[in-house]
């Protein structure tokens, strides 16, 4: 190292220093989790799997051992958070996937630094989330279900009690888990950093998120939060250049907001929200795409046709049936959401009722789910999820019918 | 939690003989009620805190938090123990008050009517931190309750945007100004909840009540008791803390 390097490390280390306070956070109580999830599916046939293209057995399940720990050295702590995976089905196979991995240093004058694999999982969206686009998006049947993060630093600092600085440079991954066999997909990571500046503003909350990388253009998002009365209302919303989804429009610019409610009487809480997803296709995109996925798959098994015509067409299939599964946020521009959950409807057990609908096309996903909490350390839960609407919508082109999502959880 | 303390208002025991006060200056009556929202806890604090929460027909449900509180406008709460719901984070800063939930890693605004944890208390009691800003209050005679002389002290919303329209409040006479019970009406005159301050314990080296039981009015059985378990009147704490951001750094 040059001197003149050194000396620019140094600043550099300085001027971090400098906004170190001093005095780290309490220590937090040390948290340790073991647990069990069986995600079980049945497949069906779609327009997206037609004649079971797929291949998936008629029932696929997913069956997990998780474990969670954090422990804390001060204003210093470790975290990880991790499943081994049996995937049984179509296609069987093991597998260990880190959810987090970090390390960090935490002061209680809002100071941050955090290495490794982690979520940042920011936006007040309770089901869509457009200014957070780093991770996998949350599932719209079940935003509850845990997502792993993104191998990433961040840095947090305060200034003022009022305002705070976060900024994250990470290889953003869309690797969607919860699904079986093929349709579990994996993405190239893309280096991506954010900036995202929140104040609290004459009690509205206000955040400020710039995003950019390697393969995309700028997002901008703004992000508001604010209560009225009784109900807490927020909405977010990005602007951003270039398409997510077909068809590629690398030149325009599109906007996404999530805007909603929650209020909550007595043990009962209640939720809605919809979402503009501005680049989403209009009936005749989605119909044309519909149709250029029945033509190619026709054309890949057509035996008239030569091998490198077929092998060609196979693969804009392909492209084209990974679009649901893909990062993106829905296919289409109008959806809703509703959620009502009731606390202690007998002694430690909580129901919710979910319903997402895609307004573009009439799909239908209900979800139905018990939590129960029998001792200090014990909670268990279970979903059921339901697809409805006509064959041509979004949701019901998954080639799965239903799904039951279990979980247990002991924390000690 | 001053709010809490504060909000010990004194239920009039049926029989008791409720003297009549001359008109009092409605200075006095504040005087008072600042008096009794800084004996139980000072302008800054840290505590521990048990929370149960009866239900009739159920198991009682505890649950300990660590709490901080930095004047009349920021309180912070997390959940320590049972380890099923360890890590959850209720905030109140200003007019705003937000909870941060381990298992959906999400912080969402909530109301501050909106019930505290489950249990009587809401969320404006906790962390309504300024019953003098929030309450006009006037005497209104003395009481005996429990063989201990009480000031009852008359609160009036001074807004709809506080969790009740109407309190009685009542304070002891002794000298400690120590809280000791309150009720809570609505806007039409219906008794909503009852609130006790009592065991008056040595705690963070002085005296004051530290179990707070909170009645519902409105359904046999239900309860919610906390009890301090340590006090800190004089803890370092960063305003910073006091902060949403704050909350989206817990996952």
């Amino acid at each position: 190292m040059t001197t003149r390097s050194l000396v620019g490390a140094r600043a550099v280390m300085a001027a971090v220093l400098a906004l170190v306070p001093a005095g780290s956070a309490p220590a937090a109580a040390d948290d340790y989790e073991l647990g069990v999830e069986n995600f079980l599916y049945r497949s069906t046939s779609s327009l997206l799997n037609p004649d079971h293209v797929f291949g998936l057995a008629p029932t696929e399940n997913l069956f997990r051992l998780t474990g969670m720990g954090r422990k804390a050295f001060g204003g210093f702590a470790l975290k990880a958070s991790a499943f081994v995976e049996r995937q049984t089905g179509k296609t069987d196979r093991t597998s260990l996937t880190f959810r987090q991995a970090y390390a960090e240093y935490r002061t209680d004058a809002g100071f941050l630094v955090r290495v490794g694999k982690q979520k940042t999982a920011w936006g007040s969206g309770f089901v869509w989330n457009p200014t957070a686009r780093l991770e996998p998006p949350k599932s719209p049947a079940n935003p509850g279900t845990e997502q792993p993060g993104i191998d990433a630093i961040r840095m947090d600092i305060s200034p003022t009690d009022w305002a705070s600085l976060t900024l994250v440079a990470g290889r953003a991954q869309t690797n969607l888990t919860d699904l079986p066999g093929s349709l579990a997909r994996e993405t190239d990571p893309q280096w991506t950093g954010a900036l995202r500046a929140r104040l609290l503003f004459r009690d509205t909350d206000v955040a400020l998120t710039y995003l950019a990388g390697t393969d995309r253009e700028g997002l901008i998002g703004v992000d508001l939060g604010r209560t009225w009365g009784a109900v807490a209302l927020h909405a977010e919303t990005t602007v951003y250049r270039g398409s997510e989804i077909d068809p590629l429009r690398a030149e325009d610019s599109f906007v996404r907001v999530a805007a909603g409610a929650l209020w909550s009487p007595g043990d009962s809480i209640l939720s809605v929200e919809y979402f503009f997803n501005s680049e989403g296709m209009s009936q005749s995109e989605f119909d044309a795409y519909l149709a250029r996925l029945d033509r190619n798959l026709t054309a890949a098994y057509d035996p008239r046709l030569p091998e490198r015509v077929r092998a060609a067409a196979l693969a804009a299939w392909s492209a084209d049936v990974a679009v649901p599964f893909g990062s993106n946020l829905g296919l289409r521009r109008h959806y809703l959401s509703a959620a009502l959950t009731r606390r202690e409807i007998v002694s430690d057990l909580s129901a919710t009722v979910r319903a997402v609908s895609g307004l573009s096309d009439g799909g239908l996903i209900v979800t139905l789910g018990v939590a129960y909490a029998p001792s200090r350390n014990l909670q268990m839960s279970l979903d059921l999820v339901l697809l409805f609407g006509p064959d041509a919508a979004e949701y019901k082109l998954a080639p799965v019918k239903r799904a039951v999502q279990a979980r247990l959880k002991y924390s000690f | 939690m001053r709010g809490v303390i504060s909000l010990v208002l004194l239920a009039l025991p049926p029989g008791v003989a409720l003297v009549r006060a001359q008109a009092p200056p409605p200075n006095e009556a504040t005087r008072i009620l600042e008096r009794a929202q800084a004996a139980v806890l000072g302008d800054k604090a840290s505590y521990t805190l048990r929370m149960t929460v009866n239900r009739t027909g159920k198991s009682p449900r505890v649950v300990t938090m660590d709490g901080f509180k930095s004047g009349d406008d920021r309180g912070l709460v997390r959940y320590t123990d049972p380890p099923k719901e360890k890590g959850t984070v209720y905030l109140r800063r200003d007019d705003s008050t937000y909870i941060y939930i381990p298992a959906a890693e999400k912080v969402a605004r909530v109301g501050p009517k909106q019930t505290f944890g489950g249990g009587d208390f809401n969320n404006g009691d906790i962390f309504r931190l300024s019953l003098t800003r929030d309450y006009e209050a006037t005497l209104a005679g003395e009481e005996t309750v429990l063989g201990v002389s009480c000031q009852v002290l008359e609160l009036k919303a001074r807004n709809r945007g506080v969790a009740y329209d109407r309190v009685r409040y009542l304070v002891r006479k002794d000298g400690t100004f120590f809280p000791c019970l309150a009720e809570y009406f609505t806007i039409s005159g219906k008794k909503l909840k009852i609130l006790r301050a009592d065991e008056v314990e040595t705690l963070g080296g002085r005296k004051r009540p530290t179990r707070l039981v909170m009645e519902s009015a409105l359904e046999t059985g239900a309860s919610t008791e906390l009890k301090f378990l340590k006090i800190d009147d004089r803890p370092r704490l960063d305003d910073r803390m006091f902060s949403p951001a704050s909350l989206e750094r817990e996952r």
